[in-house]
């Protein structure tokens, strides 16, 4: 295997001596085939091609979906039937087909369960006997370390298996893509083929599944891995019954490394503990009575360093994010010991999972049609960072920056319980002449009405003032009115006009 | 007014007969008589290291005599300039030259050349009105570096509100014309029937669009000259009012608006404008200054539609400006008198002024600034609202100047607060900090430590004095730091 490897690199580089090398391999390959198909057999026998033709809401236009894409990953067989991929595989998936890597045959499958901040889903053969002749592969549950081998798992079309040698680079906690929550990630270095369908590639030590891949980057060499600890957290959470999630804390904090403001604090040196910047109003921490400003010395028996690290059993040093979000389950007590005005308390912290959807601005709306309600032509539905994506990679710049300034500090600005109703933009007609520039607005008010959610809005249309309906924004143009009674047709005119499928969309029933 | 110059009829006499002849017709020898050459040797301000003189450049720009004493060019000709050199057509002498006024948000300025030997031989240029669109101009100067004038002729193709890129902030009225204008014809003269009606000052770069030059129409250069008439420039006065368009029926019918086309109403009066006080939300604005005013904020001065700004841009401070308005659906009058407003400033390009900066224990402390958001690039999320929510959200009135920690200069005295940089600064030691000078002031005391909390953050910065005086003098070696503050 590793003779090959760096024969194929060698090619890229010299273009002469290409055919004789090319001769090489092949003779190399048939003799290497016979060995390692005895060897791996055990492991293609756990794995299933997986097509996903899935479609993205446009969340511009709400009523309406993008054109369908498709996208190819192997999944891995796990126990109890089912199949394990990533969630950026299945997303806002349409149909998923199941491909067996021997025989070709297929079979649709369903998602069991998604988790998008733990980027991980388990699927499901609509044909219970689809997966009979393969064998589930387990996850691997001994020690890593920085250097160890695995095997990363491409396929040709045909079902010829290619196999990447990869060696673990970097353990590390870092955010995830989804909702940016950091997670457990290995970094490793590999070097992977030009095939369709690596969406999702699964990472083998031994007979074991070592980790999903999250990311590559084929300049560098390398790619990220969702590792042994996130997937046996997940798969231990659905086992249990209900799904819950990773739990939180919900605290953000800075290293506490500057020797002058340790002394400011009185914090003994030899102490180690972070900063504490800022507690989510109604999450754990604060529950439990953490304050900003207070110093983080120790969760439980694991003392933590001045940035932020504690000795995890199996890794190391890690950041504590490791042992709230997947060393812990939800509902679990953690006990914080603090120092605060000089003095050591401790604070038995009941740790709980954040749905995307109950945060004011959801970090993400996936498999769900976005809501909203357009009136008059005003085009209205609850701010998400998913709206800021629609931007494209770079919204975080071409994006509108009052409402990423609003999703950045959407803790300290908004009560949990509320949304942010926008104006995204007006769709044109006769009774909104005048208004048709206006988007990117903070809905607050309607008929003097306060507006927390999308919900509120059919409500306090129902209570005109005068004969007009009163739209109130927290910026200019502060105060629009609109005809009450021609609102109606208005709609009407509008929905034709633009080829509406509804005027508005509410998930659940209210 | 004489005969037409040859050297511009010269190979396009077709085109020339195709357009009216008292349009055209230019005498370029008397104009010749007044066009300068300005050379400006210039030190752009660096915010990067604002100790530092900054850097060194060269440019060539136009400008025009207005009277036995004065020169008419654009500010950025001479902007951030050490040195000045003017020249004449087919005079080989170089004189000195200095800067008596300058308007960085309408982009002019007024030179004189101490010595009168310059001013003999030439011509004074006078002003014209606005030109009628389609008429043609023609544009004097010594674009792209050459030492000989150059005469290039276009039609007026527009006549609007636009913002001027020197400030980048200021919008006033511009004339777009089609005559190719160049780098080095900024500052020159636009002339139509012998006078000037604008003075050439932008245009676009690259490929985004070709043919189109603007001047700055004489409304602005006539405010201009008559503001500096008292020896020092006031600047422009700001209304300080947003208001919204009321081209909607649904909207007129709730304020129960007489019939007719006119009116907007007032979103928004800003605290630190010359209306606050006397205008509020709701108000419908009916006329100004007697101009009625269209559904759409546009009124006709001199036979054009122009922004109803336009009425104010023209007046001075301690002005008043006149508005009909409808409150509470009764009809009636208000006058504004009219100030200037500082906070505004912040938005505005800043030139020939030093960077103001405190570098304390390697940290460097800045004002936001417009400046400051370029010279860095930042994009800081934080920073930017604050920055553009400076007037809107009165954050002024806290923080009249926000104090930026802009950089660090690593030493040990101030490891690990790199997380801090862009952060803005709040309290020192529980004393708010509204301007730089309080920063400066709040070191300048020698308490046994520096807390230093900054807005939004929750962790501070403690600087321990011991530790900061052996800090100081190794910092100031070690990065060639020249001075430690600049305070104004």
């Amino acid at each position: 295997m590793q003779l090959w490897r760096i024969r194929l690199s060698t090619i890229r580089h010299t273009g002469i001596r290409v055919v004789t090398l090319v001769l090489g391999l092949l003779i190399g390959m048939n003799s290497m085939t016979s060995t390692a198909t005895e060897a791996n057999k055990r492991i293609i026998n756990g794995l299933v091609r997986i097509k996903v033709t899935s479609q993205r809401y446009d969340f511009f236009r709400p009523w309406k979906k993008k054109s369908p894409e498709s996208r190819e990953g192997i999944g891995t067989v796990i126990s109890r039937n089912r199949i394990l991929a990533t969630a950026a595989l299945i997303e806002n998936s349409n149909y998923i087909e199941l491909n067996r890597i021997g025989d070709g045959e297929k079979c649709p499958a369903v998602v069991e369960q998604v988790d998008y901040s733990a980027n991980l889903a388990v699927l499901v053969p609509t044909d219970p006997e689809f997966l009979r002749q393969t064998r589930p592969l387990s996850v691997f549950s001994r020690k890593i370390k920085v250097g160890d081998s695995f095997l990363a798992w491409q396929f040709e079309a045909n079902g010829t298996p290619l196999i990447a040698d990869a060696e673990l680079k970097e353990i590390e906690v870092k955010p995830y893509p989804y909702d940016f929550v950091p997670h457990l990630v290995f970094r490793v270095k590999t070097v992977l083929s030009q095939v369709s369908g690596s969406y999702t590639l699964p990472v083998t030590k031994g007979n074991k599944l070592i980790g999903l891949m999250m990311g590559h980057n084929q300049g560098g060499q390398t790619m990220t891995l969702i590792p042994p600890p996130i997937i046996t957290h997940f798969l231990n959470d659905l086992d249990d019954g209900d799904y819950d999630g990773f739990p939180l804390a919900g605290f953000s904090f800075s290293p506490l490394e500057n020797k002058q403001l340790r002394r400011f604090l009185e914090v003994h040196d030899e102490d180690g503990g972070i900063f504490i910047d800022k507690v989510r109003p109604g999450g754990p921490a604060d529950n439990a009575g953490l304050r900003a400003g207070d110093v983080l010395l120790a969760i439980d028996q694991h003392n933590i360093d001045k940035s932020g690290q504690y000795i995890d059993r199996d890794y190391g040093k890690l950041l504590i994010a490791h042992l709230i979000t997947t060393r812990s389950y939800e509902g679990d007590f953690r006990r914080f010991r603090i120092f605060r005005d000089k003095k050591e308390t401790v604070f038995d912290v009941h740790l709980n999972s954040l749905n995307s959807e109950d945060y004011p601005i959801p970090p993400f709306v996936i498999d769900q049609a976005p809501e909203y309600m357009i009136v008059g032509g005003l085009v209205l539905r609850e701010l998400s960072v998913q709206f800021l994506k629609e931007w494209g990679a770079n919204w975080r710049t071409t994006a509108p920056r009052n409402f990423q300034f609003y999703a950045h500090h959407q803790w300290d600005l908004y009560s949990p319980e509320r949304k942010i109703v926008i104006l995204s933009e007006v769709l044109a007609s006769e009774g909104n002449i005048g208004y048709q520039g206006l988007h990117s607005l903070v809905v607050t008010d309607i008929n003097g009405k306060k507006i927390t959610r999308l919900r509120d809005i059919p409500t306090a249309l129902g209570h005109p003032m005068d004969g007009f309906h009163k739209i109130e924004f927290a910026d200019d143009p502060k105060t629009i009115y609109l005809d009450s009674s021609s609102l109606e047709r208005e709609n009407r005119i509008i929905q034709k006009r633009f080829e509406l499928p509804a005027l508005a969309r509410f998930n659940q029933p209210e | 007014m004489k005969n037409i110059k040859l050297n511009l009829i010269r190979g396009s006499i077709i085109s020339l007969l195709m357009v009216p002849l008292g349009y055209a017709r230019l005498d370029a020898e008397f104009v010749r008589k007044s066009l300068v050459r300005i050379l400006v040797t210039s030190q752009t301000l660096d915010y990067h290291a604002p100790w530092n003189p900054g850097r060194i450049g060269r440019s060539v720009g136009s400008g025009f005599i207005i009277s036995e004493t004065q020169i008419l060019t654009n500010a950025h000709v001479v902007s951030n300039a050490k040195f000045i050199i003017v020249d004449k057509d087919g005079d080989p002498k170089k004189y000195a030259a200095r800067v008596l006024h300058i308007a960085h948000d309408c982009d002019l300025a007024v030179l004189t050349v101490d010595d009168p030997a310059f001013f003999i031989g030439t011509n004074s240029l006078e002003f014209g009105p606005i030109p009628e669109l389609h008429s043609t101009v023609t544009a004097c100067g010594y674009p792209i570096g050459g030492q000989r004038m150059s005469v290039t002729r276009g039609v007026v193709s527009r006549v609007e509100f636009r913002t001027y890129s020197h400030s980048g902030l200021d919008s006033h009225l511009t004339i777009q014309i089609d005559a190719a204008i160049n780098p080095g014809n900024s500052g020159g003269p636009v002339m139509q029937d012998g006078k000037v009606v604008g003075v050439a000052f932008q245009g676009y770069s690259g490929s985004v669009a070709q043919n189109t030059g603007y001047m700055i129409p004489t409304p602005v250069i006539g405010r201009f000259l008559d503001d500096i008439r008292d020896t020092t420039y006031d600047g422009y006065v700001e209304l300080g009012v947003n208001y919204h368009n009321l081209l909607n029926p649904s909207y007129r019918a709730r304020l129960k608006l007489p019939e007719g086309p006119g009116g907007v109403v007032v979103t928004t009066v800003l605290k630190a404008g010359s209306a606050y006080g006397v205008l509020e939300p709701g108000d419908v604005l009916l006329s100004i200054d007697g101009h009625p005013i269209n559904a759409d904020g546009h009124i006709r001065i001199g036979g054009k539609y122009v922004q109803l700004e336009e009425v104010v841009e023209r007046k001075f401070h301690g002005d008043e400006v006149k508005f009909e308005i409808i409150r509470n659906n009764e009809k009636l009058e208000r006058n504004v008198p009219l100030k200037g407003a500082w906070p505004f400033a912040i938005f505005a390009r800043d030139y020939d002024r030093k960077p103001e900066f405190v570098l304390f224990a390697g940290l460097l402390f800045q004002p936001l600034s417009h400046n400051l958001l370029t010279a860095y690039k930042n994009t800081d999320l934080d920073l930017n609202h604050y920055y553009s929510r400076f007037v809107s959200d009165e954050i002024y009135r806290d923080h009249p100047e926000i104090i930026v920690l802009s950089a660090i200069l690593r030493d040990p005295v101030n490891t690990h607060c790199e997380d801090l940089v862009n952060a803005m600064v709040d309290e020192v030691n529980g004393r708010k900090i509204k301007t730089l000078k309080d920063l400066a002031n709040a070191f300048d005391r020698k308490p046994d430590r520096y807390v230093i909390k900054m807005i939004g953050k929750g962790k501070p910065i403690v600087l321990e004095l011991n530790e900061v005086e052996i800090a100081q003098n190794n910092i100031k070696q070690r990065y060639g730091i020249v001075s430690e503050q600049f305070v104004e």
